[in-house]
């Protein structure tokens, strides 16, 4: 009777063996992810997932799938309309892109992931400590840093050189923020009413400016209306009045790329969308090239600068999803991968071997002279400058979304309204009083 | 042959050897139960319930494959409806435009303010046609361009493209459209965000087919819409299909192209895998070359928990219930067939769906492995079962065969078994005759004295004995004589020994010893020595 037991369990055990063969072998684990790394272009950040695909993720059978590429503002509402269940939202994808900001707007942000419960302190003692805290949301690490940026300053180095060479105007004017605006004017008069200058977030120029003032830009109540944020508006308002700032919606780079603009202040990493070539509305073309220069400073003013870039939020799921993606975000930020990524999308790195190590020789091996341009820049804005955080406000987005509203629309109105003949300097602090009064000050 | 021999010789000495009851009866037990058991899988086999695997697949497949079908038709129908209103819109209002100046076609080359006007007027169709569609993005291409004299103008050309910044967010109240193809100031005017590759006209060398198209003679719309091939949106991380379907000016004669894009990412999101107990299941809709599935020219829905990847052509293999795709790495089981949707060049789109072979290999396994456990499950219960009823059964036969091995049977024993009872019942009624009997035995001296008696009878000489069986059977000495044939001298003489070699005295003395052995019933001793 033994003999026959032992006989039947070893078939038993063969037939097993057998039959697991195929049922061991993992099925792959798909994440999601929207992210801003290349907008609409081809996407570098594409690129590596791709590549992570192919390597790192076949070993541990995850495939990451990009899902949305757009801007932090289109995923910061989608994510909003999503973590709040609005009418036919999307579900929110494993990953995403984010500012502080969307995350302290979540009804919930335990439903992201604390990246303290998969990093260890000696891993996350690799990130540079500012870049580490500025992800910290109400002592969770709810943002991991991937790529951090800064404001420069870009140049339609062509089309300035073509103005520079009639009014003697030259790219040191643009140092200051009064020599910008003085310019932005010239330019204006020069052109025939064409505007000089863009700036991605007026509401970054007036908050920068007013702290590299020497003020706060906020008060318990929302923005400290103060005299350093009259000493910003003014020269800014009154190019505006002239026509020389950009007022509509959007981003700094589409006036460059149709000419209508010379000169931009925008994230760093906007360099991958200032097209080579501008097209005028007359369908010709003109190959351009670029200047980056550091943001311009108030005379007498502190050298202060934004520091800007996102990081990835991962979204509460499985133990197993969430392992996936940290296998995933390890790989991402592990110091090679990280210089590949940022050198090819005008980011910076999050880590201090990136930055030590493998950025110096990456600098080195760029080829295209736009970003060339551009690293010379941001080598010169970390050593000169002091870099900004903006502080973690309840009320930071809508006082950001609504600033950038009224602020085009005041000026839009006011822009309409002035003819030239009336004061100039009157108008502008007209407008600005229409703003305090919008905000009740 | 010799083996089988061998094999039955074993077994027939197999036969010979005594086998233990409960073992035998195991043996019956267990094959009772798993013929029962063979037969209950007979008819559940007959009712269909362990039905085959492949052919449940195929089932499955086939139905997933009729609804996909009918969805892509539906949807594609849909798309071809709308983009055939929006060509005759915009043929409506190019004429009204064109008729009411006096102009042609040809009269829109180096005219931006015309060509500004004509898509302020077309701007808010094409956005319409965008919303009301399920797609990425909505066109319309004019054949005419703005400046004849610039270096691209051969093959530049007018007009509109809209694209969703993000399909994630498509059904939502937040659809971000951006501006692809157009004059800037309309988007600015509309607060439409430049997309981050926009440009004023289409390069139509970039857009397949499009000299083509404007060569062709169309009678009907319906009859010439088609969808391009897939292609990379320049500069762009997407690949799109076109429905491209002809704008024809007054007269018939195609002056331009207009329809919707369906991106890849699109199809993503709009086609997700079914997940089902053979794996997940995928969608896609591709042309089919050389009896290969294009998928890189074609659409995939989401490919999550798979391995495709929609760069690879899919080799077919043709199956009884299914067929087996290849892509060179992986494998995957599925179904196709033709759709309605037209394809460029008159390129026949199958629809089909997929699921990876070892998702379908793991759960055939897994089903396998079930039926092999439930099987062993069912012996071992068998053979416990029977283990415990042979063993329940044999048990009181055991107990019964040392009760009855042993020196002292109980009075009362009862086993519950009527058979048993009875036997333990006979051997207990012979074991007390036997104890009577022994309680009846002589006392050791007197059983001496008849011992000795009777070994004294052998010593008798063989007339002696006949002497004394005729006074065993009860004869009077006088009656000897006439008896034996012999005279009454000669009897006595022979009573004369008989009493000496039995150490006895007198014929009285003889009759009480038979008398004695009589009644003891063991004159058998006299007699035998007789």
């Amino acid at each position: 009777m033994k003999r026959f037991l032992a006989f039947l369990l070893c078939v038993l055990l063969l037939l097993t063996l057998g039959g697991c063969d195929s049922a061991q072998e993992e099925q792959p684990i798909t994440l999601t992810i929207w992210h801003v790394y290349g907008g609409q272009t081809d996407s570098p950040l594409n690129d590596l997932i791709a590549q992570f695909n192919q390597t790192v993720g076949k070993e541990h059978n995850i495939t990451i799938q990009v899902t949305s590429v757009t801007n932090t503002n289109t995923i910061h509402e989608a994510v909003l309309s999503a973590a709040n269940n609005d009418p036919g939202a999307a579900e929110l994808p494993d990953m995403f892109i984010s500012y502080p900001k969307t995350v302290l707007a979540m009804p919930d942000e335990n439903i992201l992931v604390d990246y303290r419960d998969y990093f260890s302190e000696q891993e996350l003692s690799a990130f540079i400590p500012a870049f580490v805290e500025e992800g910290t949301i109400h002592g969770r690490l709810a943002i991991l840093p991937v790529a951090k940026s800064t404001e420069i300053l870009f140049i339609n180095k062509t089309l300035f050189d073509r103005f520079a060479a009639d009014t003697g105007a030259t790219v040191d004017d643009l140092d200051t923020w009064e020599g910008l605006f003085a310019t932005a004017a010239r330019y204006t008069e020069w052109s025939g009413g064409k505007t000089f200058f863009v700036h991605d977030y007026h509401f970054n120029y007036f908050q920068v400016g007013v702290e590299a003032l020497g003020e706060s830009f906020f008060d318990e109540d929302g923005i400290a209306f103060g005299s350093a944020f009259a000493k910003a508006w003014q020269p800014y308002a009154e190019a505006a009045l002239q026509g020389g700032v950009w007022l509509y919606d959007g981003y700094a780079t589409e006036p460059l790329r149709t000419g209508d603009a010379v000169v931009s202040v925008a994230s760093s990493a906007s360099v991958l969308y200032y097209s080579d070539i501008v097209t005028y509305p007359d369908n010709t073309s003109e190959a351009v090239e670029y200047l980056a220069r550091p943001c311009p400073i108030f005379e007498g003013g502190e050298k202060l600068v934004m520091q800007r870039g996102a990081g990835i939020c991962t979204v509460r799921s499985t133990p197993e999803r969430e392992k996936a993606a940290m296998v995933f975000l390890k790989w991402l930020t592990a110091p090679e991968q990280n210089v590949e990524l940022v050198t090819r999308l005008g980011y910076m790195p999050v880590t201090q071997e990136a930055f030590d190590t493998y950025l110096p020789q990456a600098i080195e091996r760029l080829e295209n002279p736009k970003y060339r341009e551009l690293y010379r820049a941001f080598l010169k804005t970390q050593e000169e400058y002091s870099f900004y955080t903006p502080p973690q406000r309840e009320d930071y987005l809508s006082l950001e979304t609504s600033f950038e509203a009224q602020v085009r629309l005041l000026l839009s109105a006011a822009l309409k309204e002035y003819d030239g003949g009336e004061d100039l300097s009157a108008a502008a602090s007209k407008a600005l009083q229409d703003l305090q009064q919008y905000y009740g000050k | 042959m010799s083996r089988i021999k061998e094999i039955l010789r074993l077994t027939a000495q197999i036969k010979k050897q005594s086998v233990s009851m409960q073992r035998r009866l195991l043996l019956y037990w267990l094959s009772m139960l798993l013929g029962l058991a063979a037969v209950l899988v007979l008819i559940l086999s007959v009712a269909g319930v362990f039905s085959n695997d492949a052919q449940k697949a195929g089932e499955t497949l086939q139905l997933q494959l009729d609804n996909a079908q009918l969805q892509l038709e539906q949807h594609m129908e849909s798309l071809d409806a709308n983009s055939i209103a929006l060509s005759e819109q915009i043929s409506r209002t190019l004429e009204s435009v064109l008729t009411g100046n006096g102009l042609t076609i040809n009269d829109l080359n180096d005219n931006p303010e015309l060509l500004q006007k004509l898509q302020e007027d077309l701007l808010p169709r094409l956005y319409m046609t965008l919303q009301l569609s399920q797609c990425s993005g909505a066109y319309l291409v004019l054949n005419a361009t703005t400046n004849t004299g610039a270096d691209k103008a051969s093959h530049s050309a007018t007009g509109i493209y809209l694209r969703y910044a993000n399909l994630s967010a498509k059904g939502t109240a937040k659809q971000d459209v951006v501006f692809f193809r157009g004059i800037p100031d309309i988007a600015r005017a509309e607060r439409l965000e430049l997309h981050n590759r926009w440009n004023l006209e289409f390069d139509t060398e970039r857009f397949p087919g499009y000299d083509a198209w404007m060569e062709a003679e169309v009678e009907r719309l319906a009859d010439a819409c088609c969808w391009t091939e897939r292609f990379r949106l320049t500069d762009t991380w997407e690949d799109v299909q076109l429905l491209c379907v002809p704008i024809l000016t007054p007269d018939g004669r195609v002056c331009g192209l207009c329809g919707v894009e369906l991106s890849s990412l699109y199809c993503y999101l709009s086609y997700p895998e079914l997940n089902g107990s053979f794996g997940p299941m995928i969608t896609l809709l591709a042309p089919v070359q050389s009896g290969k599935l294009l998928l890189d020219k074609g659409l995939t829905g989401s490919v999550d928990g798979t391995f495709l990847s929609d760069a690879n052509a899919l080799a077919v293999q043709k199956g009884k219930y299914f067929n087996t795709y290849f892509d060179g790495g992986n494998r995957y089981i599925g179904l196709h067939c033709k759709t309605s949707v037209r394809g460029a060049d008159g390129n026949e789109l199958v629809t089909a769906v997929l699921i990876p072979e070892n998702t379908y290999g793991a759960y055939r396994n897994t089903n396998r492995l079930l039926l092999i456990g439930c099987s062993v499950l069912l012996f071992a219960i068998a053979l416990c079962l029977s283990l415990f009823l042979s063993k329940r059964f044999v048990q009181p036969i055991l107990h019964t065969i040392q009760v009855i091995q042993s020196d002292e049977i109980p009075e009362n024993s009862v086993t519950g078994i009527a058979e048993l009872d009875e036997l333990v019942q006979f051997v207990h009624s012979k074991s007390n005759a036997k104890t009577l009997q022994a309680a009846n035995a002589l006392p050791p001296n007197i059983e001496e004295l008849f011992h000795t008696f009777s070994e004294r009878a052998k010593t008798l000489s063989t007339a002696e004995r006949g002497i004394l069986k005729y006074y065993i059977d009860g004869h009077e000495i006088t009656e000897i004589p006439d008896l034996a044939f012999v005279s009454i001298h000669t009897v006595k003489k022979h009573n004369s020994n008989i009493y000496q070699k039995l150490g006895i005295a007198s014929r009285d003395e003889l009759m009480l010893y038979i008398d004695l052995f009589r009644r003891l019933d063991r004159l058998n001793e006299l007699t035998d020595c007789v």
